[in-house]
C-alpha cells in the first residue's frame, strides 16, 4: 500500500498526467456541444445507433463519448500510462536507487502496473462523470431505448453504461500491458508507448480485412465495440464473455512476460 | 548539414527507429497479402480511397497504403520522430554537454526538426517502394484510371503518386512541428509525443462533427483526403492550395514559437 501511495505521488506530479486527462475531458464536451448545436444527421454506416441520436437523451452522450474513446484516445493514454511506469524510472536514473533498497522486484512491477490501470480507470471515470453531467444538463435524463427496441429505466441504464465503461477500460488494459511489457525491455518510455500504439493500430487494420477474420477471436482489438451488446434485451453475454476471456489471457501473458524479464534484468540506470 | 548527418547517425542507433519503419512497411504488404488471399474482392468504392482499385492495378497499392496510414499510424510515427530528438537529449542528460560547445541553438533546433522530417521521409519511401514492388509482383502495373474516368500512363501515374506523397508529407510536417514544439517545453519525450497525438486526435474528433465545420479551413487535420484531388483530370488544385497554405502557416507558426522558447530556455540536464 505504501508503494502504491508513492506511485500515486509520482503520477500526480507529472505534467503528462494532466495532458492525458485534458484530452479525455475534451471528448464529452465536444460531443455535447456538437449534439446541442448541430441539426440531427443521418446515421453513418458502421456507427452504433446511439451516436446520431445523442441530442435526445443525456445518457447517449456517455455512450457516444465512450465509442470515440475506445477507438483511439483511451488506448493511447493507457499505453502512455503503462510505458512511463518502469521505463521512465530508468530514464530519470532512479530505478537503480530504488532497487538498491529492500523492495521486491515483483512488488515494484505489480505496483507500477496497478497504478497505470488506476490512471486509465480515472480517465474513464472522468469522462463518464463529465459526460453524464454535461449530457443531463444539455439534453435531460430519459429512459434509454435499447438496440432491441425495448425501453429501460434511467438507473438501470446507468448501471449498464457503468459496465460498458469498465469493459472498454479492460480492453485498454491490454494496450497498457503491451506498453508495460515493452517498458521492461527498453530504457525509453517513448519506445514502449509507440510500439504499443503501433501494435494496436496494425491489429485494428488487420481486423478490417475479412481474410484475417480467423485471427479476430484472438486479437483484443477486435472486441473494441463489444460493449454495444449490453444494450440489447436480453443482453448478449456470449461475445462479452469471449472478450473478457481474451482480455484476461492477453493481460495475463504480458504481465507474466514482463515479470520474467524484469525479475532478472540488469538495472544499469 | 554536418549536424543533420550526425543527428541521422544517432537515430540509426536506436531500436525504435527500426520498429517504426517496420510497422509502416508492414501495412502495404499486409494490404497486398489480404487482397490477394481474399476470395471476396472489395466492391468499387469500398474501404479507404483507391483501395478497391488495387485488384486491377498494383500501382494503387502505394496510394491506398499511404492514404490509410495518414489517418493514424503516420501521425503517430511523426509525433514520435518530432518529440524525441530534443527531449531525448534532455532525458539522457546530453543536452547540457552539447550546449556547452560553440553551437548555435537555432542550428540545433532546426537540425533536430530536419532529422525528424528525414525519418518520416524514409518511412514513406519504404511504404511507397515496398507497396509498389508488392503491387507489381501480385497485381501488375497498368496505366491508371483517374477518378474522372480518363486514363493516364504509368509514368504520369507515378508522378501523381509522388505528388500525393509530398502532400501527405506536408501534413505530417505539422504533426512533427507540434511534437517538436511541445518537446521544447518539457524534458520528457513521452510527454511531447503524447501531447501531439492527443491534439491530433481531438482535432480529428472535432472535424467529425458538422457543427465544428467553421474550424475546418484552419485545422491541418481536415485536409487528410486532399491528396485524392490529384487523381482527377484535370487536377483540382484549389483544395490542394488551401491545404498547403494551412500546412505552411501551421509549420512556420509552431517552429517560430519553438525557436522563441528554445533560444532562451534554461538547460538543466
Amino acid at each position: 500500500m505504501t508503494s502504491l501511495r508513492l506511485e500515486l505521488f509520482k503520477i500526480v506530479h507529472q505534467k503528462r498526467t494532466y495532458i492525458g486527462l485534458l484530452g479525455l475531458l475534451a471528448v464529452p464536451l465536444i460531443v455535447v456541444a456538437a449534439g446541442a448545436l448541430q441539426t440531427p444527421r443521418p446515421q453513418d454506416p458502421g456507427e452504433p445507433a446511439f451516436v446520431a441520436h445523442v441530442s435526445q437523451n443525456g445518457l447517449l452522450v456517455m455512450l457516444s463519448a465512450l465509442t470515440a474513446l475506445a477507438a483511439f484516445l483511451l488506448p493511447i493514454i493507457a499505453a502512455m500510462g503503462g510505458a512511463s511506469s518502469v521505463a521512465s524510472e530508468a530514464e530519470t536514473g532512479t530505478l537503480k536507487t530504488w532497487l538498491s533498497r529492500p523492495v521486491s522486484r515483483t512488488g515494484v512491477l505489480l505496483t507500477k502496473w496497478t497504478m497505470a490501470v488506476l490512471y486509465a480507470l480515472a480517465g474513464a471515470a472522468l469522462v463518464a462523470v463529465v459526460s453524464l453531467v454535461a449530457g443531463v444538463v444539455a439534453f435531460g435524463l430519459h429512459p434509454l431505448v435499447t438496440l432491441s427496441g425495448t425501453t429501460i429505466g434511467a438507473p438501470h441504464a446507468l448501471a449498464l453504461i457503468g459496465v460498458a465503461y469498465l469493459l472498454v477500460v479492460a480492453g485498454a488494459v491490454c494496450s497498457l500491458s503491451i506498453a508495460f511489457f515493452i517498458s521492461t525491455l527498453t530504457d525509453s518510455s517513448l519506445t514502449a508507448a509507440t510500439i504499443a500504439i503501433a501494435f494496436f493500430t496494425v491489429l485494428t487494420i488487420l481486423n478490417a480485412f475479412s481474410v484475417f477474420d480467423f485471427m479476430k477471436p484472438y486479437t483484443y482489438s477486435a472486441y473494441r465495440l463489444v460493449f454495444v451488446n449490453l444494450f440489447r434485451e436480453p443482453i448478449y453475454w456470449s461475445p462479452i464473455r469471449q472478450a473478457l476471456l481474451n482480455y484476461g489471457v492477453t493481460t495475463g501473458v504480458l504481465l507474466l512476460a514482463a515479470w520474467a524479464v524484469f525479475s532478472r534484468k540488469d538495472i544499469l540506470t | 548539414m554536418r549536424s543533420l548527418g550526425r543527428e541521422f547517425v544517432k537515430i540509426l542507433f536506436q531500436r525504435r527507429t527500426y520498429v517504426g519503419w517496420a510497422g509502416l512497411l508492414a501495412v502495404p504488404l499486409l494490404i497486398v497479402l489480404a487482397l490477394d488471399l481474399s476470395s471476396s474482392k472489395p466492391a468499387p468504392g469500398e474501404g479507404p480511397p483507391f483501395f478497391a482499385a488495387i485488384i486491377n492495378n498494383g500501382i494503387f497499392v502505394p496510394v491506398a497504403a499511404i492514404g490509410a496510414l495518414s489517418f493514424f499510424l503516420l501521425p503517430l510515427v511523426a509525433s514520435m520522430a518530432g518529440a524525441f530528438p530534443l527531449a531525448g537529449e534532455a532525458e539522457m542528460g546530453t543536452m547540457k554537454t552539447w550546449m556547452s560547445r560553440p553551437v548555435g541553438r537555432s542550428g540545433v533546433l532546426f537540425s533536430k526538426w530536419g532529422v525528424a522530417v528525414l525519418y518520416v521521409v524514409v518511412g514513406m519511401l519504404l511504404v511507397g517502394i515496398g507497396g509498389l514492388l508488392a503491387g507489381w509482383a501480385v497485381f501488375g502495373i497498368h496505366p491508371l484510371a483517374t477518378l474522372s474516368g480518363t486514363t493516364i500512363g504509368v509514368d504520369a501515374g507515378l508522378e501523381r503518386i509522388a505528388l500525393a506523397n509530398l502532400l501527405i508529407l506536408a501534413a505530417l510536417l505539422c504533426t512533427i512541428s507540434l511534437a517538436l514544439f511541445v518537446s521544447t517545453l518539457t524534458d520528457s519525450s513521452l510527454t511531447a509525443a503524447i501531447s501531439a497525438m492527443v491534439v491530433f486526435v481531438v482535432l480529428t474528433i472535432l472535424n467529425g462533427f458538422s457543427y465544428f465545420d467553421f474550424m475546418k479551413p484552419y485545422t491541418f487535420t481536415s485536409y487528410e483526403l486532399s491528396f485524392t484531388d490529384l487523381f482527377r483530370e484535370p487536377i483540382y488544385w484549389q483544395p490542394i492550395r488551401n491545404a498547403l497554405l494551412v500546412y505552411g502557416v501551421t509549420v512556420v507558426g509552431l517552429l517560430l514559437v519553438s525557436w522563441l522558447i528554445f533560444r532562451r530556455k534554461d538547460i538543466l540536464t
